[in-house]
């Protein structure tokens, strides 16, 4: 029965004495006040901002649509003359496409042996394209931006390594096929 | 009333609820938010952490469905992308200071931090288990700063001051059996 042991306030207060050492009952309880203690005294610091948890949400938009994009052009894919091997690439183009979208990836070293992806949505139909999140995930690393009014995107600074671009429209989010742009990371 | 088990929910994200997809980011958007903040990354960084690591759990979606536990899954992909950019960091500080960078294996420090993850999302479940009332009530008791007073919270809950000692032991109690059942061991 409660009335029989030290009630919750007594123990929260930290009231312990000889009935706590002989009463299971009693330690069973405090225990819980320590885990919530320990459990709960960090939770405001937990708290994601609102319009971050949003933004994630708006990943599964539109009955959880995940379009996959398709590769139709690769400046990469034809092949190089017999004997020639280019082991220092500085660009990379990708045209990919998704129902009525397509999706322009330009990727160009800069001096600092880093690259620069230049982008830009296209729809055939009305669809906007201006003001859609972008992602890039690269080496457990994200960077997100906007297009402009032209559907257009810029993610400076990138090491060469493999990106994955995940784009959030109204319709479904739409994945592009990883790809990677080899060399000096 | 229990939430959904996390395998019904992947299958409704799967078949298509976009409620069920927000189901389990509210579920577990305190637990993914707390592992980058207590590996000291900054605001700015602890938001790319969750913002990867959800999306990783969207596009693994297919793969997760037969997983018994999505929590430790979450875990792993925090603390792993955590890690990393903590060593980033560390290793930016270092050379502009000169130095060598520390050893940025996870230790026991880390696995403490991991466990202290764990029990939070522990007392989470558990307090989504009571009923609203004793969720006000404890929460008033463990969370609040500063601690209301007794009359302050009888007027929130709209009950007389004689009666908060039995409802806090009441919702006490229901609390230490919830997390028993939840696998807690006193």
């Amino acid at each position: 029965m409660m009335e029989e042991h030290l009630s919750a306030a007594q123990l929260y207060d930290g009231e312990r004495n000889g009935h706590l050492e002989a009463c299971a009952e009693c330690g069973r309880r405090l225990s819980w006040i320590r885990v919530m203690r320990e459990g709960g005294s960090d939770e405001h610091r937990n708290e994601p901002p609102d319009d971050l948890v949003k933004q994630v949400v708006r990943l599964g938009a539109s009955k959880m649509r995940w379009l996959a994009a398709k590769i139709v052009f690769d400046s990469l894919a034809p092949r190089l003359n017999e004997g020639v091997r280019d082991s220092d690439l500085r660009a990379r183009h990708l045209i990919c496409r998704a129902g009525t979208l397509d999706f322009n990836v330009d990727l160009q070293r800069t001096k600092d042996y880093r690259f620069q992806m230049i982008g830009q949505v296209t729809a055939k139909t009305t669809e906007r394209v201006d003001g859609v999140e972008v992602w890039v995930q690269f080496n457990d690393r994200l960077r997100t931006t906007r297009t402009d009014e032209f559907g257009e995107f810029v993610f400076p600074r990138l090491p060469a390594t493999e990106y994955r671009i995940t784009i959030l429209l109204d319709q479904g989010s739409v994945m592009l096929p990883p790809f990677a742009m080899p060399g000096r990371g | 009333m229990n939430p959904p088990p996390d395998s019904e929910l992947i299958d409704a994200c799967l078949a298509g609820s976009v409620e069920a997809w927000e189901m389990l980011v509210r579920k577990y958007k305190r637990l993914v938010f707390s592992i980058p903040r207590k590996w000291r990354l900054s605001h700015e960084d602890a938001m790319e952490v969750f913002q990867s690591v959800w999306l990783d759990c969207f596009r693994e979606l297919h793969s997760l469905r037969n997983i018994d536990r999505l929590q430790p899954w979450l875990i792993r992909i925090a603390v792993r992308k955590s890690h990393r950019l903590s060593q980033e960091s560390r290793s930016l500080l270092a050379a502009r200071l000169g130095t060598p960078p520390e050893d940025a294996v996870l230790d026991n420090t880390h696995r403490e931090l991991i466990r202290r993850v764990e029990l939070e999302q522990l007392v989470r479940t558990a307090m989504s288990q009571l009923t609203p009332r004793c969720q006000e009530v404890i929460r008033a008791l463990f969370f609040e700063d500063p601690l209301p007073s007794y009359a302050a919270l009888a007027e929130r809950l709209g009950l007389s001051g004689n009666s908060i000692g039995f409802t806090r032991d009441r919702c006490l109690e229901r609390l230490g059996t919830i997390l028993e059942d939840l696998g807690y061991e006193s």
